[in-house]
């Protein structure tokens, strides 16, 4: 494992974890689903970041009672989720697999899911026809499931989790598979309902799609927790690692020649027929601190500048070893 | 090491009760749901079409022979062909797939994510598919004895004969489901285990004159059968002889009224008893069983 690596097993004391896992192992026979996870998942949007495998849907199932795990507990809203069918009142899930029933109107699926959870006939209907419109599915509620768009399954499978009106939902790689205005939408239905005042776990392998709906993250590889926190403080973890700057000026050439004199520049490389340069350093500050400076020096107006190290491919990049 | 986390975390939900739970509630909605599920699909129609062979069987037979015998028409349909060919099949069909279905379909998380514990989860389904099974097999039972007496008004007691029928397949066939049920949980290859235990056990042992045939459903169906309704019919020269009795390896020469053989309400105890058992161990077997949806990536 990567040095970056970090356990997190205590969040801040002042707040209660809503999702809690201590020291939770999954095996699958001999695959590892989970490595010794001990995490604490506040209220508010928490993005749940890793590539393939790395354990996100395990995770997922597991708060959800629908795994056990092999080793440590799993509480959600200070409940064991195992065998606790009651708990699953005040949990939502989306699947990540694209199942439905197919023979139904979406408006029937969620009415019987509503029914599922207990409701009376017209409460069910009433409450199906709530979470379509929150999702913003209701024009198409009366149409079978079959002929659904990968789109609107995708909102079927969110609302089907809302349905009940749970106080935490957790939501796996809710966006796959979606076009870029599908993804849209359910980004601004999801930052909807955290404002509604639902806690909320997603998962994604897609870095940006998380980077857009919030800051904090929780970082896995391989079964194991990366990182847990605001992605700030988490790139701040990279320090080790040289920070990529991208600069665009007149002339690259001139502005990347004074930056070789500099000693925490590692690196320099001249992209865009010459248009910009990527600079690696290891002391970001010291960088930013001077260049102002040696652009005067050099003449050189920088009409560009950003840090590739913003975006969560970068800490990725950095903190999962290829 | 831990980070910080955001700026302005939004207040600690506390956990709030959960809301009054009606169980019952939950557990009608997926009794009604599955039957649903059990009218879509193909199944049912392919299920209905042979339920409807005995019945088109006797037809044809009271169509091309014209001396048939009633009672033997419907002692060879209603008491041979059903109850041992098409009962076991049409329970391991409904029953056999009642969690592994949906966890095929990847769609028993919907299910999961209910407030429903797994063993009523279990339960329900299978009343469901029970209820299916049990409507299939009574509409065949009825529709034979309509084709094998129509027509044959002497023939008086045949309604109550039929309405017999009736309930000796109605528990042979939820005696079956339940034997399916639990089968359907302890091995995935459940179509190929049923169809060996219908060939071997329902099928073998029971036509072997051994108390080896006290562990099948059919013998104490037949059992039923025997002692609740007359199999006798003209032999030759005047005589008469017991078909059923013939067929069955019942030895009523030495025994007219079979009385080392278990009572009739000894046989219902023990097809109640036996579904019921095996019901109970699977329900236990769903209580801490993890029905996975999605293989994990190799990690």
């Amino acid at each position: 494992m990567c040095a970056q690596s970090v356990d997190s097993d205590v969040g801040p004391a002042e707040i209660k974890p809503i999702v809690a896992f201590h020291d939770v192992s999954k095996w699958y026979g001999n695959v590892i689903g989970l490595n010794k996870l001990s995490v604490r998942i506040s209220p508010g949007i928490t993005g749940l970041l890793g590539p393939n495998g790395a354990g996100k849907s395990t995770l997922l199932q597991l708060a959800t009672g629908q795994l056990f795990p092999s080793k440590g507990t799993v509480e959600v809203l200070g409940r064991r989720t195992w065998n606790n069918p009651a708990l699953n009142r005040s949990i939502g899930l989306c699947p990540e697999q694209d199942a439905l029933y197919e023979w139904m109107t979406g408006a029937d699926f969620l009415a019987t899911c509503a029914r599922l959870g207990g409701m009376g006939r017209t409460q069910a209907r009433q409450a199906g026809e709530r979470a379509l419109e929150t999702v913003g599915l209701t024009r198409q509620k009366d149409r079978i499931v079959a002929g659904y768009s990968k789109g609107m399954r995708q909102r079927t499978k969110l609302a089907q989790s809302l349905v009940h009106d749970p106080q935490v939902l957790f939501l796996d790689e809710p966006m796959t598979g979606t076009d870029p205005v599908a993804r849209h939408d359910l980004m601004d239905i999801i930052q909807r309902l955290a404002a509604a005042g639902k806690t909320i776990v997603f998962s994604s392998h897609v870095l940006h799609e998380v980077e857009a709906i919030t800051s904090n993250i929780i970082l896995l590889n391989r079964g194991r927790l990366l990182a847990q926190g605001h992605i700030r403080q988490i790139r701040d973890l990279m320090d080790q690692h040289p920070h990529r700057i991208v600069l665009a000026c007149r002339d690259c050439r001139v502005l990347g020649a004074g930056l070789m004199q500099w000693p925490h520049v590692e690196s320099i490389h001249l992209q865009d027929r010459d248009q910009s340069l990527v600079v690696e350093t290891r002391q970001p500050d010291a960088f930013y601190a001077g260049l102002p400076q040696l652009a005067l020096q050099t003449n050189q107006e920088i009409t560009e500048m950003y840090s590739e190290d913003d975006n969560l491919e970068a800490v990725f990049r950095y903190l999962v070893p290829t | 090491m831990t980070l910080p986390m955001p700026e302005n975390p939004p207040p600690a939900v506390a956990a709030a009760p959960p809301p009054r739970c009606n169980v019952l509630r939950s557990a009608y909605a997926l009794y009604t749901f599955t039957l649903r599920q059990h009218r879509h699909g193909k199944r049912w129609l392919i299920m209905a079409g042979l339920m409807l062979l005995p019945a088109l069987l006797a037809i044809l037979t009271r169509a091309t022979e014209s001396g048939v015998f009633g009672r033997v028409l419907e002692f060879d349909l209603a008491f041979m062909f059903i109850p041992q060919g098409l009962l076991p099949l049409l329970a391991l069909v409904y029953a056999s797939g009642i969690l592994h279905d949906e966890q095929e379909q990847q769609t028993i998380t919907y299910l999961l994510l209910r407030p429903v514990s797994r063993p009523l989860l279990y339960v329900v389904k299978l009343l469901a598919a029970m209820t299916a099974a049990v409507v299939l097999a009574l509409a065949s039972t009825i529709l034979t004895y309509a084709a094998i007496y129509a027509g044959q008004i002497h023939q008086a007691d045949a309604p109550l004969r039929c309405l017999q029928a009736c309930l000796i397949d109605g528990l042979a066939v939820a005696t079956y489901c339940c034997i399916f049920g639990l089968l359907g949980l302890l091995t995935r290859r459940v179509l190929i285990a049923g169809i060996i235990y219908i060939a071997l056990v329902e099928g073998l042992l029971a036509n072997l004159p051994f108390a080896i045939r006290l562990i099948t459903v059919i013998y104490y169906t037949r059992l039923i059968a025997y002692r609740t309704l007359p199999f006798v019919v003209p032999g030759a020269f005047g005589s008469t002889r017991n078909i059923a009795a013939e067929a069955w390896h019942f030895h009523i020469s030495g025994d007219p009224t079979l009385s080392h053989d278990p009572h009739t309400w000894v046989c219902v105890a023990v097809l109640l008893g036996g579904g019921a058992l095996c019901t109970a161990a699977a329900a236990l077997l769903c209580r801490n069983r993890e029905f996975y949806v999605k293989t994990p990536d190799k990690t």
